[in-house]
């Protein structure tokens, strides 16, 4: 009984389909084919190559954009400071005898003042060196990649 | 005569033509589809617009070994439930005043069952309804597009023709009455 009054429902919904009559505009079917060109487009464009970057390429331009802004700090800030000459008093004050009250037993304190000009500049070199390499790294990868 | 499968093949490969094609021939049973799902004609009009460019645009994931129309129709459905005004079944959700299916359906004496369905049906379990009747798709795919299972189908597809047959056997009853009355 139930089978049959299934099937009499399969057959109405059947029939009835045939009488919804939706018709899709010419207004709507001009949207549709905007859009699709529209997508089409973007298709076009090389998106997915640009997301799909290797990690090591991420990671080398990050490398060489951080080399990069620490060289430009270093450089702004020794463009703004005033440059160090050092005078008659300080060549004579890099030799401190201490006090009395310093010594410690027989042993005289002789402490002379840090020059950080020259590691400074050693680092530089070295943070030059990095990034050369760096960018030789990058542009072989890159050879090889297109 | 180009299957839809083929044709897709084609558009694949970068035919707009084939393409063009797959629309010209899903645009009309895709809009009978959406207009049962949605609340309204712009929101029916938006989730179709936006199938055929989520087709176009993912057309590479299309695999041949299913139908065309299976494929299609999962976008639908997914399109169908992100409209702002989607019919997921809930009877606290506004139907607008002029039914969007209702108002392509021809007039006749009895009332047509889709639009029964469409008040009494769930969201999912209208579209498999409409899948495996309307569009005569297998079971099999009638589950893939809907994402469930062929056990949920199975079961979805009889309740549902339970509760149309129901409505049937009310109809009749209310009609044998009516006659009855028009007698005496």
């Amino acid at each position: 009984m139930a089978r049959y009054e299934d099937t009499g429902v399969e057959e109405r919904l059947r029939a009835d389909v045939r009488q919804v009559n939706a018709v899709v505009s010419a207004e709507l079917r001009s949207r549709i084919d905007a859009s699709i060109r529209a997508a089409g487009k973007m298709r076009s464009l090389p998106a997915d190559r640009e997301v799909r970057l290797p990690g090591w390429w991420v990671s080398g331009l990050t490398g060489l954009a951080a080399a990069a802004l620490i060289i430009f700090l270093i450089n702004t800030n020794r463009e703004n400071a005033a440059p160090v000459v050092p005078d008659a008093g300080d060549a004579i004050a890099t030799t401190i005898t201490p006090e009395t009250g310093e010594r410690l037993g027989s042993f005289p304190l002789n402490v002379r003042t840090a020059d950080l000009t020259s590691p400074l500049e050693e680092e530089l070199i070295h943070l030059q060196e990095d990034l050369e390499k760096v960018r030789e790294r990058v542009e072989r990868d890159l050879r090889s990649t297109l | 005569m180009a299957t839809d499968e083929q044709l897709a093949e084609a558009a694949k490969r970068g035919s707009a033509a084939a393409f063009d094609e797959l629309v010209e021939r899903y645009q009309g049973r895709l809009l009978r589809f959406l207009l049962g799902r949605c609340n309204n004609r712009a929101d029916a009009e938006d989730a179709i617009q936006d199938t055929f460019v989520n087709a176009y645009r993912y057309l590479q994931s299309y695999d041949p070994r299913w139908r065309f129309s299976t494929w299609l129709y999962r976008i639908a459905i997914r399109n169908a439930a992100r409209q702002p005004h989607s019919s997921t079944g809930d009877a606290a959700e506004p139907i607008d005043a002029v039914d969007p299916l209702a108002s392509c359906i021809e007039q006749s004496e009895r009332q047509n069952l889709w639009l029964v369905a469409r008040e009494q049906i769930s969201g999912d379990a209208y579209s498999a309804l409409w899948l495996r009747y309307a569009e005569d798709l297998p079971l099999a795919d009638v589950a893939r597009a809907l994402d469930r299972s062929l056990a949920w189908t199975k079961v979805s597809l009889m309740r549902s023709r339970r509760r149309l047959a129901a409505a049937l056997r009310q109809e009749t009853a209310a009609g044998e009455r009516g006659e009855m009355y028009g007698k005496v």
